[in-house]
């Protein structure tokens, strides 16, 4: 339901800006913390019950803090006392760092209509 | 089961072909029945011990290869096989763990569509081959098992051969078998062993455990006995009702958003054509899930991705043979365990199936009780061929058109599907470790060229998400029951199967899974057993990374210490070294995604020389 409401109020949510955060940091911070485990290393998702894909489309600060801190569906709570503010806002960073992937037409290895 | 498997037009042939060899093997057994010499224990010789018998019995069944560690409690029938029989139909594959002899007969099943012949120590033996044995009752996989004992205490000899005998052998595996014999005499192994296949082939099919007494297979065959080995003849699958099938064929007809869900449906590529008949009469999409292959991954109407939205819409849903109907109506959250109903509380359910004829009570493999409209006791792949004529016959003129008029976006939908499929594999694509996702795309680029064989199509899922599959045996599904250790023999014993019929074989291997017996790399070196493995080397007991830190989010603890006890490094087991060491070609570890192709080109060309290849490459958890 919380999620839905934040979706309700896009000027409110969306509206803020992260915290300062080091990407480098934050990228110790993901391995360390074991958030690399259902995400991958770049954000980029894993799957038979791993979790979502995080980029290329990362969720707002507010929305990206309220699911690590209270998450809704099957995460893990990383709450404060054993993940810092400031370790979630390197995180934040970090992930707005990572480059983004090629695209699907850039890879061949991706086009599945030839021979089978 | 492959396109060799069980089906309404071949099984009678089948029949008849194994009646042949069973006259031929009687007459053998006959000719060659010998008298033992007297004199002194020294001279004593036994030129035809009842294990030879058996010997005769085993190729009368038409099993081709017997997967074995070697043990004292069947070296009489172990020695006939080899030196009576010639090591052929049945040869004895050498197996350095029990549960890898099952897990190898478990493969090999599916992909050659009949059971392979395991022998199995007493009382150890069977213990080592417990796990592998309870994958294969919950895969619905034929398993003949052959366990050795010495019943009468009388015989022992003392001390070890005391600890390796039991009363009851199959006792400890009688919760999940399908039916076990000890027989006393050498007539009685003939008629067990020929009962035994029949029940292990008849839908649901499932391992069978048939204990060959030692003192039988080493006293002497009485001359004077009218020892017959009785006529095999298989027993064709049952079909559902034709009124409850008009009935499923109504309640279809009528719906507007209906859903056919497929888990072992399809038993060859019959059994896949049937499947696509079925959906194209209903215009209805299909999800497959996949322990099975069950329906071809490019037809339009594949939309095994999109299940959960489908299913929530859906205001009918077909089940064929679906291990877990609950579980794909409903959810329980983890770690919460919080019940969330995922399909419409009114939804129509018919499921076909033959899960009502498993009645086992201890084992949970029955899953959650699921209320149902409309159950058909039957095999799914029977009964597809009756099921879509009633469909046909129900809908009419104006109906078809309208599910006729479906299509074009039907079609758009799987093409989204795919679309949205290979987005998500394109992400991450160079990371370090590689991505699982460009782990099964660069595997999928080394084999296309070739007629090829997924062994284990469940435990990465991308390969069944982004490779076009249309043959049965394309993919093999899954260990089952999710016991650990299973899909690297598996994987063996299928390209066994497949060695024959210029199928390349490929597993996409867990290390955890292989370091549970790491032996079956020797088995394929050593019987020149084909199969390109490439390692999905996550360092880890993945899951368990990720259960570890579910409790502790729970419990409001660190999630910093998840690794300590679910990962496999510090020392890194080097894969290629450990492959090696054992005869099998092999490369890595890769952690340059770059570099994944040219070795697996590599793999493959040694692959093709009728080596097993193994490609160590460092992955991303998952």
């Amino acid at each position: 339901m919380r999620f839905f409401i934040l979706l309700l109020f896009p000027a409110v949510v969306f509206g803020q800006d992260a915290p300062a955060g080091s990407a480098e940091r934050g990228h110790q911070a993901f391995l360390k913390y074991q958030c690399y485990t259902c995400h991958g290393t770049v954000g980029q998702g894993g799957e038979r019950g791993a979790g979502p894909r995080l980029l290329p489309n990362l969720f707002p600060w507010v929305a990206f803090s309220m699911q690590t801190r209270t998450p809704r569906q099957d995460m893990p709570a990383y709450r404060k006392d054993h993940l810092g503010d400031q370790d979630l806002a390197d995180i934040y960073a970090y992930l707005r760092s990572v480059k983004p992937s090629p695209a699907v037409a850039n890879i061949p290895q991706l086009n599945f209509e030839g021979k089978r | 089961m492959s396109e060799e498997g069980l089906d309404r037009r071949t099984f009678l042939k089948t029949a008849a072909a194994i009646g042949t060899t069973m006259a031929a093997a009687s007459t053998v057994s006959a000719e060659t029945a010998k008298k033992p010499s007297s004199g002194l224990p020294g001279e004593r010789i036994i030129g035809r011990p009842g294990s030879d018998f058996m010997v005769d019995v085993i190729k009368a069944t038409g099993i081709e290869y017997i997967a074995s560690n070697p043990a004292s409690s069947f070296r009489s029938l172990h020695e006939s096989i080899v030196n009576y029989g010639g090591n052929r139909k049945p040869e004895f594959l050498t197996c350095m763990h029990e549960e890898s002899s099952v897990a190898m007969a478990h493969g090999y099943a599916k992909a050659a569509g009949k059971p392979m012949g395991v022998l199995a120590h007493g009382s150890v033996g069977l213990q080592h081959a417990a796990m592998a044995v309870y994958n294969a009752w919950c895969d619905r996989v034929p398993v003949m098992l052959f366990g050795g004992n010495f019943m009468d205490a009388a015989h022992r000899r003392p001390g070890v051969e005391w600890y390796h005998c039991v009363q009851d052998p199959a006792g400890m595996l009688r919760d999940f078998v399908k039916w076990d014999d000890q027989p006393a005499s050498l007539q009685h192994f003939a008629e067990s062993v020929m009962r035994a296949y029949k029940f292990a082939m008849t839908p649901p099919m499932e391992p069978v455990v048939i204990i060959a007494d030692g003192m039988l297979q080493e006293h002497p065959i009485d001359g004077d006995a009218e020892l017959s080995i009785p006529k095999l003849t298989l027993s064709a699958p049952p079909q559902g009702e034709s009124g409850a099938l008009k009935e499923a064929a109504k309640m279809m007809a009528g719906a507007e958003n209906l859903v056919i869900i497929a888990d072992r449906a399809a038993r060859s590529q019959e059994g896949v054509r049937r499947m696509v008949e079925l959906a194209e009469a209903l215009n209805a999409p299909v999800v497959d899930l996949g322990s099975r292959m069950n329906f071809p991954t490019t037809h339009y109407l594949c939309r095994s991705e999109d299940g959960r939205a489908l299913i929530r819409e859906a205001d009918a849903v077909l089940m064929l043979e679906v291990a877990d109907p609950w579980g794909q109506l409903n959810t329980i959250s983890d770690p919460q365990h919080e019940y969330r109903r995922i399909a419409k509380p009114d939804v129509k359910l018919i499921h076909v199936t033959l899960a009502d004829n498993l009645m086992k009570s201890n084992y949970q493999d029955a899953q959650r009780f699921c209320p149902c409209d409309l159950s058909i006791s039957g095999d799914a792949e029977a009964t597809l061929p009756a099921l879509t004529e009633a469909v046909k016959k129900e809908i009419g003129g104006s109906r078809k058109s309208a599910l006729a008029g479906r299509t074009d976006k039907l079609r758009s939908q799987h093409r989204e599907m795919k679309e949205r499929t290979r987005a998500a594999a394109a992400n991450g694509w160079d990371a370090v470790p590689v991505s699982t996702a460009r782990l099964s795309a660069e595997l999928w680029n080394a084999i296309k060229g070739d007629k090829w064989c997924l062994a284990d199509s469940r435990n990465l899922g991308w390969s069944a998400r982004l490779w076009p599959a249309t043959e049965h045996y394309n993919f093999l599904g899954h260990s089952g029951a999710a016991g650990v250790g299973q899909i690297a023999p598996a994987a063996v014993g299928a390209a066994l199967a497949n060695r024959d019929k210029g199928i390349l074989t490929a597993v996409i291997q867990p290390d955890g899974d292989l370091m549970y017996a790491p032996g079956v790399l020797w088995t394929a070196a050593h019987h020149k057993i084909p199969i390109l493995m490439l390692m999905h080397n996550n360092r880890a007991y993945h899951q368990e990374v990720m259960h570890l830190q579910k409790m502790a989010g729970l419990h409001n603890r660190r999630m910093d210490t998840a690794r300590i006890g679910t990962t496999i490094e510090n020392p890194h087991i080097d894969y290629a070294l450990l492959a090696r060491a054992q005869g099998v070609w092999a490369e890595g570890p890769i952690t340059d995604p770059a570099a994944i192709a040219p070795a697996l080109q590599r793999a493959v060309a040694a692959v093709k020389r009728g080596e097993p290849a193994l490609v160590d490459v460092v992955t991303q958890g998952r």
